[in-house]
């Protein structure tokens, strides 16, 4: 322990008033006007985000956000929806503000392509955008038929639920429906996917509404894993809110599925059958479907990039950011695609004003709701690494500690609220 | 001032304290953009989460380094701080600080502050008189003895009142500009 002396605080206090006076600490060189043209393909954590940040940058650029719905509904909260606590409403958010108060272009409509060559996107009522620089977060989609028998109409009676919106409110109304002494089965992936903490936070929260509610209940975790983000804090949490109500089980001792029969609602694993009275099956998922289309992702189905830039390693012109892009050693969450976004938009004003793109630098904060009341973190401290990868800053970050007193729980859960209300704000206020 | 010379000044202060294994060092905006989904758009947090908004550089410096340091309790922020080196920290402060000034009222320039205080130290600070004179003074001198009358620390005559009237930015500036640092 470090105590911070008078006089290395008033060092530190006279360094920044330097760098005050030299005019360096205010805004970096993206005065200069940059016009251009900028399309944003998705608009939801990365996409909002950047589209603003854009206009932030540089009033001189003109911004065009294509987003299919005239809403968003956000997958973070989206658990607290189906824990009973907040409704669709409270994860709603529209776009009036990026463009009454920031300026943006916002076009409600579906991108049907791109031509990387002729700097073109089409959309699907026929017209095209010119671009300078375009920038896509389709964030995800799931891959039907990846897991044997989930397809797109199982869905409907198996929801996945991980794209927010009326797939939320189905999966909400199956568990209201479901009888006291039921079983609610979920299904994680395999990683990659969108936002690792997730699957456990929904079973913290549908616990918690079962635990009020339908006490004789029980939930099943049948994960493809062997070990789940923040994993030690929720088994604590577990173990102290919803004893003996939540069983999960790792890939190699039967969590693994092979197979899914959605008439039944039956899992197959290697070690049987597992039948659920509510069942959501989160399946594998790629970069969203306009990534795939126009030929930005890998093999495996996500987006190499520039790390600095986001600018893709595909398609010079395009940046890919958010869940559709491979970030380093960032994880694909509302808060990572937020911060990529800051740094794509700086990186693009910069290239458009034809000077060098500055140095990048990140956070990611996953808040988790084992309850109302009881918060769990998982944070870090991202920068660009020598060899172009983006990694966590050692000996920053990690996660909340073991056996944390009821009021620092309950500070994190006040701050999890807190960081929902601040990041939709940063979005779309 | 140009990025080598900011460096060079860094490390006249020792502020520099591990090597760093990244490129350049990001800048402020880009640092203090990363910290608003928890803490609002400009710091102006709208939620339970602290804004940092209104703060003065030099509070968000200590809490910063305390946080860092361990000394301060904090649920995610003595894990968010140690990602940042003391100079990063320090600019991060007077980036917020420097936005809080923006949506305030225009704030003085330092030389416009510290101007006033010629009539009692001297122009320049060069006291001709019985009134101790400010040059030759290192600016954390001055800083130090200016949060030490503003806070009541330290005995006076009337600069305790007048330190009062300004704020830590502009108690920082004021030593910066009158300073031989």
């Amino acid at each position: 322990m470090t105590p911070i002396t008078r006089r290395r605080f008033i060092q530190l206090i006279g360094s920044a008033g330097a760098f005050s006076a030299a005019g360096v600490a205010g805004f970096p060189a993206l005065s200069r006007a940059a016009t251009g043209r900028v399309v944003v393909i998705g608009g939801g954590f990365g996409g909002a985000t950047c589209a603003k940040y854009l206009r932030r940058a540089d009033p001189g650029i003109e911004v065009t956000l294509v987003e299919r719905n005239p809403r968003f509904m956000t997958c973070p909260f989206s658990n607290t929806v189906l824990g009973g606590l907040n409704g669709m409403d409270f994860i709603t958010h529209g776009y009036d503000r990026l463009s009454s108060r920031h300026g943006v272009t916002v076009i409600h409509d579906t991108a049907s392509g791109i031509d990387p060559a002729q700097r073109k996107v089409s959309l699907q009522n026929g017209s095209d955008l010119s671009y300078d620089r375009l920038v896509v977060s389709p964030g995800i989609q799931l891959l039907w038929g990846a897991l044997e028998g989930y397809d797109e109409q199982a869905a409907q009676a198996m929801p996945h639920a991980w794209q927010a919106g009326p797939q939320t409110t189905l999966l909400r109304q199956q568990l209201e429906a479901m009888p006291d002494g039921g079983t609610v089965v979920i299904a994680p992936p395999a990683n990659p996917f969108r936002c690792p903490p997730g699957p456990y936070e929904r079973a913290s929260l549908i616990a918690f509404y079962l635990k009020t509610h339908k006490p004789k209940s029980k939930i099943i975790i049948l994960d493809a894993k062997e070990k789940f983000s923040k994993q030690p804090l929720f088994m604590e949490g577990w173990a102290q809110r919803y004893a003996g109500m939540i069983e999960w089980r790792a890939g190699s001792a039967g969590g693994s599925i092979v197979q899914v029969d959605a008439a039944t609602k039956t899992l197959e694993t290697d070690f049987g059958q597992v039948r659920g009275d509510v069942v959501n099956v989160i399946p594998p998922q790629s970069a969203g479907r306009i990534a795939v289309q126009a030929g930005l992702t890998n093999d495996a189905g996500w987006c190499p990039v520039d790390q600095g830039t986001f600018e893709s390693a595909i398609h010079p012109g395009i940046h890919v950011i958010g869940d559709a892009c491979i970030a380093g050693k960032m994880p694909k969450s509302g808060y990572s695609a937020n911060s990529q976004a800051k740094a794509c938009a700086a990186a693009v004003a910069a290239m458009l004003g034809g000077e060098s793109p500055g140095t990048v630098s990140f956070i990611n904060t996953c808040y988790s709701l084992v309850a109302p009341d009881y918060g769990i973190s998982v944070a870090a401290v991202y920068r660009l690494a020598d060899d172009g990868t983006i990694k966590g800053v050692e000996g920053a970050g990690g996660v909340s500690p073991k056996g944390a007193s009821a009021d620092f729980r309950k500070q994190e859960a006040e701050y999890t609220v807190g960081w929902y209300k601040s990041v939709t704000a940063d979005i779309f206020g | 001032m140009t990025r080598p010379m900011q460096v060079v000044f860094a490390v006249a202060l020792g502020l520099l304290v591990a090597s760093v294994t990244w490129a350049a060092d990001a800048s402020p905006s880009m640092l203090g953009n990363a910290c608003a989904p928890c803490h609002g758009t400009d710091g102006m947090s709208p939620g339970a989460i602290p804004a940092l908004s209104g703060k003065s550089a030099d509070y968000i410096v200590q809490r910063m380094l305390e946080f860092k340091a361990g000394a301060r309790e904090g649920t995610v922020m003595n894990r968010i701080a140690k990602g940042y080196s003391d100079t990063e920290i320090a600019a991060v402060a007077q980036h917020f600080a420097a936005l809080g000034k923006t949506a305030a009222a225009g704030g003085a320039t330092p030389s416009a502050l510290a101007d006033a205080c010629a009539a009692c130290h001297g122009t320049d600070g060069m006291s001709p008189g019985a009134i101790p004179a400010l040059s030759g003074k290192s600016a954390a001198y001055i800083t130090q003895r200016m949060l030490e009358f503003k806070a009541g620390a330290r005995q006076g005559t009337v600069m305790n009142r007048i330190a009062r009237g300004y704020d830590d930015d502009e108690i920082a500036a004021i030593a910066q500009h009158l300073g031989n640092e």
